[in-house]
């Protein structure tokens, strides 16, 4: 017996509210209502010229209110694209649980985000690079020539803005949030490390409601640069919608996509207290590190194994109850074969009866956002007894051999769901999640 | 059958300017030593930065075995791996010992900046016959001349992910960024995370080092910078009437955290218990507000609350104590606050002059001395403090060490951004 079966008297976690921003659509509605349409939020790259790049596309935000929120807000003036993303994302959330001032006690509404950092201020850093190259010498550039130039070309509050806390400090701003706060940055696990921290936090009772979930964006010129360089994007630039295809033979990298999911996670008795509604339990989070090598992935997937059975484990689940897999599932050749091994390994006889699909396939891999969104799909997958389907699934791979829900949402009861979250260097996250049923 | 498990610190392992392991660094603490030197080093010409805490002896080969794996560690990283080796030696753990499934790694970093040289050669490679930049230039040439690797050791997820490799550490792994709370903050999730059954012993702190041109000119464009012209020894002076910002370090802390009961059962060193936590944004952050302190006030307040503790059961504060004036009235406001007449047996100490301010990586060192003063009765005076500012009335440690009975230490940090983070300590 595991330690954490001791504390079978926590307290339990709901989900009382939840936002999205995606390349699907500037809410989680729409976006969602596109995912079970299985459309793709994929095109060409148009933050910035990316024609000469090797990969040239990605799931971008399209047609999102910026302005409307400076106008509201001023000291927004200098935020990063990711930051607004999470502010809407987190309005809707709000908005969704019901939350008003007074109907929570500031002081226990906390946070626990995984908001990702939005890299170089491109414009003003070429401003100040540029003149500071040496002509002689070992070294490429002069630092005191950069850091003269960076006085007169870069913005301090714009320095500031970048930085991946500054989301949460306009978060807890704007939605009066006093309570516990924190920002975990673990790549592509972060959003499900922070609803799965926040549980934890939950469950402690250091809070009654928590904001978790993730924002960001890595469409810009060193991101771009950055996967390329570790051959790890698809470049099917020429068939953009194509491009994510988790579990499909011919897939070939992941599809950079951007945006924010949010979540509102409180206390089962404070959420019946204020008769709000529940969207369903979060009852499991496992947490482990591979600590094998940088680049790969364990080959055996040990650590990801070990993370699903945590999370069953302190849910008190077995392979038998999973209705639904939504698998981290990226389009690489080594994650989705790797995955499906575990799953299989977890899951032993049961894996070829569950359904496992990667909403990735339409939304491109959102970083460190994507948990977010995963986990609210898990969600609305058990409120609709809707399956999101994995697009672009055309010809079956010999090592990827599950039911993916191949291009087709399809109907099915769910009351138990994982989530699955890994991140580069060897974080590996899972959520359990199940419907609440009023006991 | 919930009780709650107990966490205590049972290694410790330190780089900061002082020098490798926790001694070099207490003892400096200890003795009011300063090793903040001149930055001439840096070669940043007529620049107005004139001193830092610089680790000028570290070899990443004396704590990474494959040296392949070097090339792929930015110095945050290398630091963060030096530390982590130190830690487990000094609570006798190797891998031999102890079941990698059960340990895990949580740490506080943020961005950490690109060495220019580095990513120069790329922008370089991108101008155009008229010397301007040309984005298809970089999407084509630019890139292919970057190391292949080089995002790697950028990612701030990257110096856990290598603690974690290096050490065979399989559980647990987080990456805490709140700024210069990040560390302390590591350290009080790290220690949840034993309390609840995750894990039983966890590597927790932190790594950074902004001495380099990017961290510099961050710093310098928000102003925090000191400009205070003294011996490099004496410039950084927290809490003193001539406070006017940081001085910059570099380092990293990492301290072993474990059950109470896994540190029994193999009779480990135990230095302090960890017994109360408390996290809080300055939720109506605005910069120009020089007296809202009730963020602070409330992180302090909830990690007492944590700890089941009242303000007059504490005898230690080891203080944020940044230097920046509105930093360091604010804090004496909140502690203040907690105090009506007189602050009865409090002692308020502040160690960011020994090393440099480690931004990120503050609170990693910084809980260590915390830890220590209820394990060494002894607390480290504030180093340059000769008058405190006036706004700031705390009962200080001034001048020389002072000898007394510890028994609950708390540390203070707080982020530039408006996050704070506090921990409660208790002698054992």
């Amino acid at each position: 017996m595991h330690p954490w079966c001791f504390n079978m008297s926590k307290r339990r976690v709901v989900v009382t509210g939840m936002g999205a921003v995606t390349p699907l659509g500037n809410n989680l509605k729409d976006t969602w209502l596109r995912i079970t349409q299985g459309k793709s939020g994929i095109g060409p790259i148009t933050l910035f010229d990316a024609s000469r790049f090797p990969t040239r596309i990605a799931g971008e935000v399209k047609g999102f209110p910026f302005e409307k929120w400076v106008e509201h807000d001023p000291p927004l003036a200098c935020a990063t694209r990711s930051t607004f993303f999470a502010l809407q994302a987190a309005a809707e959330a709000y908005k969704d649980a019901g939350l008003r001032p007074f109907c929570v006690n500031p002081n226990r509404f906390g946070i626990y985000f995984g908001a990702g950092d939005s890299g170089i201020d491109f414009e003003p850093f070429l401003k100040t690079l540029l003149p500071s190259f040496t002509t002689s010498g070992s070294e490429i550039i002069d630092k005191e020539k950069y850091l003269v130039n960076s006085s007169q070309h870069m913005s301090a509050l714009r320095e500031l803005e970048s930085q991946p806390f500054m989301t949460v400090t306009h978060l807890t701003r704007l939605f009066d949030i006093r309570g516990p706060v924190s920002n975990c940055l673990t790549a592509c696990a972060a959003s499900s490390q922070a609803i799965g921290e926040a549980f934890e936090w939950l469950r402690r009772g250091d809070a009654d409601v928590i904001m978790a979930g993730g924002t960001h964006s890595m469409i810009y010129p060193m991101g771009v640069a950055g996967f390329s360089l570790l051959t790890a994007l698809s470049t099917r630039n020429d068939a953009p919608e194509k491009a994510s295809r988790p579990f499909d033979k011919k897939r070939n990298g992941f599809v950079i996509g951007e945006g924010s999911g949010v979540l509102i996670l409180e206390d089962l008795d404070h959420a019946l207290h204020r008769q709000a509604q529940i969207y369903g339990e979060i009852v499991g989070y496992g947490s482990t590190a591979d600590a094998y090598r940088l680049t790969d992935m364990d080959p055996e997937g040990k650590g990801a194994s070990r993370a699903m059975e945590i999370a069953l484990e302190k849910g008190g689940l077995g392979p038998e109850n999973v209705d639904y897999i939504n698998a981290h599932g990226t389009s690489t050749v080594v994650n989705d074969s790797l995955e499906t091994l575990v799953i299989k390994k977890v899951m032993k006889e049961y894996a070829p009866k569950i359904p496992v699909s990667s909403t990735k396939s339409m939304l491109g891999h959102m970083i460190a956002a994507a948990g977010g969104v995963e986990a609210a799909f898990c969600f609305l997958a058990m409120r609709d007894s809707i399956l999101p389907p994995t697009i672009n699934y055309e010809e079956p791979d010999p090592d990827c051999d599950l039911d993916y829900v191949p291009n087709m949402a399809r109907r099915a009861e769910i009351a138990v769901t994982l989530s699955n979250s890994f991140g580069f260097g060897g974080q590996n996250i899972c959520l359990a999640m199940r419907k609440y049923n009023g006991k | 059958m919930s009780a709650k498990r107990r966490v205590v610190i049972a290694g410790l392992g330190a780089i900061t300017a002082c020098g490798k392991g926790w001694e070099p660094y207490w003892n400096a603490a200890i003795q009011g030593r300063s090793a903040i030197v001149s930055a001439k080093p840096l070669n940043l010409g007529n620049f107005p930065f004139k001193n830092a805490g610089m680790i000028p002896d570290f070899d990443a080969k004396e704590f990474v075995e494959n040296r392949k794996s070097i090339k792929v560690m930015s110095r945050e990283i290398q630091l963060a791996v030096g530390a982590s080796r130190l830690a487990l030696r000094d609570a006798k753990l190797s891998p031999e010992n102890y079941d990698p499934t059960r340990i895990g790694v949580t740490l506080g970093t943020g961005i950490i900046n690109n060495d220019l040289d580095e990513i120069g050669i790329g922008f370089r490679n991108s101008l155009d016959e008229s010397g301007h930049f040309s984005m298809n230039k970089f999407g084509q040439e630019g890139i292919r001349s970057l190391f292949p690797l080089w995002f790697l050791k950028y990612l701030p997820n990257m110096p856990a992910c290598h603690v974690s490799m290096v050490n065979q550490l399989r559980g647990p792994n987080n990456t805490v960024t709140t700024s210069s709370a990040a560390s302390t903050q590591a350290i009080g999730e790290a220690y949840h995370v034993i309390e609840r059954g995750d894990a039983d012993v966890m590597l927790a702190g932190g790594t950074d080092s902004k001495l380099n041109a990017m961290g510099i000119s961050r710093l310098h464009l928000l102003g925090f910078l000191s400009q205070h012209e003294d011996a490099p020894e004496k410039v950084y002076c927290p809490f003193d009437e001539k406070h006017d910002g940081i001085v910059l370090g570099e380092g990293a802390g990492i301290m072993v955290l474990e059950s109470l009961e896994s540190a029994k059962r193999r009779g480990a060193n135990i230095y302090a218990e960890i017994i109360g936590y408390g996290s809080s944004s300055d939720f109506n952050y605005d910069p120009r507000d020089a007296d809202d302190f009730t963020g602070k006030r409330v992180a302090i307040r909830r990690a007492l609350e944590d700890a089941g503790l009242e303000p007059e059961d504490v005898n230690v504060i080891v203080a944020n104590g940044s230097g920046i004036p509105q930093e360091d009235v604010q804090e004496s406001l909140a502690i203040q606050s907690f105090y009506g007449q007189t602050f009865g047996k409090l002692q308020v100490t502040a160690v960011k002059p020994v090393t440099g301010h480690l931004v990120y990586g503050s609170g990693s060192v910084e809980a260590m001395v915390a830890a220590l003063t209820t394990k060494k009765k002894l607390i480290p005076p504030v180093i340059n403090l000769v008058k405190p500012d006036s706004n700031c009335p705390l009962p200080f440690v001034i001048g020389k060490t002072k000898s007394c009975e510890v028994k609950v230490a708390v540390i203070n940090t707080f982020g530039f951004g408006g996050q704070n983070a506090s921990l409660v300590f208790q002698h054992v």
